[in-house]
């Protein structure tokens, strides 16, 4: 089979791995018990009117047709790039903050959205004095479940993050036609290797109407605030290494405390088994905090580089510092 | 190879069935059958057209059935005189006079059924439920004194069909040629077995009703609609089948009817339908009043119009309509439905959110289906039940129910599915895998196997959790004929090159084996065989040898017949459903009690290998709970399944389970605990004390490197190679009987001698002997 990612499967992503995992399984089991209901969002009657805000977590869970599912998870396969690029726990964390991020900007997009519309709609009327105006629902009604808003930040990060590799030219015209003449540009299709990327994101951007742009447009719009440093608290944050751990390998926590537990009961243990263990864990421990220092450091001694274009001097008022 | 064989026979006599079984219809194949049939399909489109035109002032119509009225009849007048009654100057009214119903009847009916009507129009009020699909229970007693009142209204076939009857019965031979009109209607009007005549006062009913949309959404009536007056609101057809029986099951009468739920009143109405009886298109008639008149007869019409068209109709419809005049009493039943304690509004946001859940809060508790009373009257048999109270759930709460349930047992397939790959993975070596009983595996197999079958059947039966049923039937088929099939051909393989103990040797030995020892000792006396193994003289040479063992030999041989065990015992459970009460309790104790036997093969096993159980704790005490808790649900709690709760059965199954535990425990500390070793021959001794005269036994090579020069001592130490480790190993020969036991070499039946390190080692992986391949004792 070709490898169609520079990675070869899952080596190193574990976050890649898990979030395709659960997915899929969220996905299958959403369709088996038949409670694909309680990941969809709109705001007429779901929230205005059953006030169940708790939709605005759920809805980026699970998608609930074919071929969102099939376009999301190739999306993710390739940004796996992404976690190499990061690192998987600080790609966890990004993952975390931009679906908060996305859940809570589209949940506000929507209700004022069509609160505006429907303003512009009353004001419209009664400027000429024209009655029947009535409560309607708009397009920014519904939306489809699903990460949408995630992929669509992620994508923004991959184009700006991610370097192309290699570029490559279609020719449309005979090139052996008129070999003296110059090559016009038009007749050629200039290619990256991130194009099938491109092509999949617009598929998932238009797959599902306006019911998938709203929340991509949302995405696309948080994923470049994120990469011009202006959404806060992103750059700094960072899940805490338990819970990452708990997430790329729920069983072998299990396993850990069900020996613990294990051993409590069990009388005795030798002694060297258990200092190796803690020990593992705490030098693990210090090593990565060694590493977040070192890339804060790094973060800091980037920001202190006198070379700023007016736009950056401009933006740096508004960025957050990481610390 | 036989067993592909017997495999592939098993699909062919499946296909044969499936092919060979009657599709389609019968054709008319007489011209007298032709006739009949043209005459029964003009007939019926016929009175359905008149059903379009009739009004309530003009009585039944020309209708079998319905020629007279109670009082024509009990005044002897006949149906060839029919018309009796000119309406035009006397319009029909509800009365014995011109009404089929005997007065009795009709003011019993008319003092409870549809009285209390509510403004569908008003959202805040209480109403009826809309959609009353569901399965109601009750209890039944017979009104014997009403019916003591009334006359039995005999109901005849029309002429042409029960000439038709006739010809068709004489010419089988049941009825004699020389039987004339006046006899045959005799006998037929002496059939009593007829379904619906009860024979007892009291029982048992159940009533699935299944509700039909509203006209205007049900597309096969919708083009029968044209004007938007056709369009019916207030009221639906519904398909009502009742289940008359008594409290020990063992006389059902399963009546199917068709009628009309008014919803604004609560009111049902239903009718059976035969060759003798019209009801559906008399129903509209016996609605009371003109209003509900005229709402049932466009509804009737229109379904009728919709779904029984004249080409339609088949000679198997006609037989049916004929078979059943004579095997079933007509019905006509009036059911009055409660009031439920919700608003006309959030009925219907009820009815909405089960059908097509949006995640709309709606209230805990959800209406019941309750008819408060009824009144089943039967013309032709005379029989009255009124005054019974049933209820039940509607269908869509009982589907997310039935959801919610299986969803838990999928959990549970999971569970037991990971416990299988744990121990799959745990028990990979030879020595563990000839501990594992494969009785014990089948019996898990089989039970998985009925499971997934079940499931596989009963999904295309109830479509509404279609997917969570495959689901359910996939899971379980992928544990069962994958992963148990490959454990079970796995140990299967093992188990064949085994030889050592059986069970035939242990009930032998016991008799027999002193004799044969006895016999045997003194002419063999000295062979490393028989002073340690005296109840085998003969068998530790070699077991058959097996020359096709490979995994598909032996998968082929347990696939083929369980799998057409698996069908026919699903077959029999699906079919134990419909038995009798005691029956049925019997069979279900009986059968789970042996499939939940099956931790006592794997103890028999433990017995006879002398080892403690191969399974983990984990996989043993998960199985056992993980099948004990549907049994648990089904047999302690209110189930969806209509199961009889009983507690006396857990209580059995629980304290029989768990001293198979408890025996399977104990065997960790003494596998043979409850048997006598005398019983039992020994296992084979790996260990036996080398005898100068036993060394012609070892070939010729160990016998020209005995060195005769140490013949005076008592001991001589002979090198030989360990076919393993190419080492050396010492052995000491000894001239006299020694206590002495030498640990460090070890001796396979065959007379080749290992390393015991070496032999111990490669025993794990195969139980066969490095050198000539021979089968291996276990140790």
């Amino acid at each position: 089979m070709p490898q169609i990612t520079p990675i070869k499967g899952f080596i190193n992503t574990p976050v890649t791995k898990k979030v395709v995992i659960f997915s899929t399984i969220i996905t299958i089991l959403v369709s088996i018990f038949q409670i694909k209901y309680l990941f969809t969002l709109s705001i007429d009657p779901l929230i205005l009117e059953y006030n169940q805000f708790w939709r605005i977590l759920t809805f980026q869970l699970s998608v609930i047709n074919e071929s969102d599912y099939l376009l999301t998870m190739i999306l993710w396969f390739h940004f796996k790039n992404l976690e190499r690029f990061y690192g998987s726990q600080k790609y966890l964390s990004l993952i975390l903050i931009l679906s908060i991020y996305n859940g809570v900007v589209t949940f506000l997009i929507m209700s004022l959205g069509q609160l505006l519309i429907n303003f512009i709609d009353y004001f419209i009327l009664t400027t000429f004095k024209l009655n029947g105006y009535t409560y309607f629902t708009t397009i920014l009604n519904s939306i489809v479940p699903g990460p949408i808003g995630i992929l669509s930040s992620l994508y923004i990060c991959f184009g700006t993050y991610i370097p192309i590799s290699y570029q490559f030219k279609i020719l449309l015209s005979n090139p052996f036609k008129n070999n003296q003449e110059n090559h016009s540009n038009s007749k050629e299709l200039l290619l990256t290797d991130h194009f099938q990327i491109h092509i999949l994101y617009t598929l998932l951007l238009f797959n599902n109407g306006f019911k998938s742009f709203v929340p991509s447009l949302i995405g696309l719009f948080i994923g470049k605030l994120y990469t011009s440093e202006l959404l806060p608290g992103s750059k700094s944050w960072l899940l805490p290494t338990t819970l990452f751990k708990i997430f790329i390998n729920p069983f072998k926590i299990l396993n850990n405390i069900i020996n613990l537990i294990r051993r409590r009961f069990n009388g005795y243990q030798s002694i060297n088994q258990i200092i190796d263990d803690e020990d593992q864990n705490e030098e693990s421990n210090e090593r990565e905090e060694i590493v977040d220092d070192m890339r804060n450091n790094e973060s800091e001694i980037r920001a202190e580089t006198p070379v700023r274009p007016l736009a950056s001097q401009f933006l740096d008022t508004f960025r957050t510092r990481g610390d | 190879m036989p067993s592909v064989d017997r495999q592939s026979l098993v699909f062919f006599i499946i296909m044969f069935i499936f092919l060979t079984l009657p599709n389609g219809q019968d054709q008319p194949h007489s011209y007298q059958e032709r006739q009949t049939l043209t005459m029964f399909q003009k007939s019926i489109t016929e009175n359905q057209k008149a059903l379009a035109n009739r009004e309530y002032e003009q009585g039944y119509g020309n209708l079998t059935g319905f020629l007279l009225s109670y009082d024509d009849m009990k005044s002897g007048k006949k149906e060839e005189d029919w018309p009796l009654h000119n309406y035009k100057e006397t319009p029909w009214i509800e009365d014995e006079k011109y009404s089929l119903l005997p007065n009795v009847i009709s003011d019993k009916v008319k003092s409870f059924w549809g009285n209390d009507k509510v403004d569908l129009n008003n959202e805040n009020e209480l109403g009826y439920l809309f959609n009353i699909s569901g399965r109601l229970e009750g209890k039944f007693k017979k009104n014997n004194e009403r019916s003591k009142q009334i006359e039995k209204f005999p109901l005849k076939l029309p002429k042409y069909l029960r000439d038709y009857f006739e010809s068709i019965n004489s010419g089988d031979g049941i009825i004699d040629d020389g039987n004339n009109d006046g006899s045959n209607d005799r006998k037929v009007d002496e059939i009593i077995n007829k379904v619906g005549n009860l024979t007892f006062d009291e029982g048992k009913i159940v009533v699935s009703i299944k509700s039909m949309d509203y006209n205007y959404k049900n597309p096969e009536i919708l083009k029968h609609i044209k004007t938007p007056e056709d369009k019916v609101d207030d009221a639906v057809i519904v398909e009502l089948k009742m289940n008359l029986m008594d409290e020990s099951e063992t006389s059902k009468n399963e009546i199917s009817t068709y009628g009309v739920y008014f919803q604004d009143s609560g009111s049902l109405i239903s009718i059976t339908n035969s060759g003798k009886f019209a009801g559906h298109l008399g129903a509209p008639s016996l609605t009371m009043n003109e209003r509900n008149f005229g709402v049932s007869k466009k509804i009737i019409s229109q379904y009728l119009n919709g779904t029984s068209l004249e080409e339609q109709i088949s000679m198997d419809d006609m037989n049916n309509f004929i078979v059943q005049s004579f095997e079933q009493c007509e019905f006509i039943n009036y059911f009055q439905l409660e009031k439920t304690e919700f608003s006309i509004k959030e009925l219907k946001e009820i009815d909405e959110e089960l059908v097509n859940p949006s995640g709309k809060p709606i209230s805990k508790n959800k209406p019941k289906i309750k008819i408060n009373e009824m009144l089943l009257y039967s013309p032709d048999c005379g029989i009255v039940i009124e005054d019974s109270k049933v209820e039940g759930e509607k269908s869509e709460i009982v589907t997310i129910r039935f959801r919610h349930v299986f969803m838990g047992f999928l959990v549970i397939i999971v569970l037991q599915l990971y416990l299988f790959l744990d121990q799959i993975e745990k028990s990979k070596t030879p020595g563990q895998l000839s501990n594992i009983s494969s009785l014990t595996l089948y019996i898990l197999q089989y039970q998985d196997a009925l499971i997934a079958l079940t499931f596989l059947i009963v999904s295309t039966i109830f479509e509404k959790i279609y997917l969570l049923l495959v689901t359910i039937a996939i899971v379980t088929y992928i544990m069962c004929g994958i992963f148990e099939m490959g454990f079970l051909t796995q140990v299967i393989k093992t188990q064949m090159n085994e030889r050592g103990t059986s069970w035939w040797e242990i009930l032998r030995s016991s008799t027999a084996r002193n004799n044969e020892n006895s016999e045997s000792s003194p002419n063999e006396d000295g062979t490393p065989a028989t002073t340690d193994n005296p109840a085998t003289p003969a068998t530790p040479t070699q077991p058959t040898p097996i020359i096709d063992n490979d995994d598909a030999n032996v998968w082929n041989g347990i696939f083929a017949p369980g799998f057409a065990i698996t069908i026919i015992s699903t077959f029999l459970i699906l079919n134990s459903s419909m038995w009798r009460k005691s029956y049925r309790k019997t069979f279900e104790m009986v059968g789970l009690t042996l499939l939940n036997s099956y931790w006592i093969p794997q103890f028999f096993r433990n017995t006879l290998k002398n080892r403690k159980t191969p399974f983990d704790l984990k996989f043993v005490l998960g199985t056992t709970i993980l099948r004990l808790i549907p049994i648990y649900y089904v047999n302690l709690f209110p189930t969806p399944f209509n199961h009889e709760r009983n507690q006396n059965f857990v209580i059995f199954i629980t304290v029989y389970v768990f001293l198979q535990l408890s025996l399977l425990y104990l065997q960790n500390f003494n596998p043979r605990f409850w048997i006598n070793d005398k019983w039992l021959p020994k296992a084979y001794n790996y260990h036996p004390i080398i005898n100068l005269n036993d060394l012609e036994h070892y070939g010729s090579d160990l016998l020209s490197s005995v060195n005769i020069e140490s013949d005076d001592m008592d001991e001589t130490v002979i090198k030989t190679d360990c076919a393993i480790c190419m080492n050396d190993i010492n052995l000491p020969i000894f001239k006299n009987k020694t206590k002495k036991v030498p640990k460090d070499y070890m001796v396979t039946p065959c007379f080749h001698i290992f390393h015991s390190e070496c032999l111990e080692d490669w025993m794990k992986y195969k139980l066969q002997c490095p050198i000539c391949r021979n089968g291996l004792p276990p140790m």
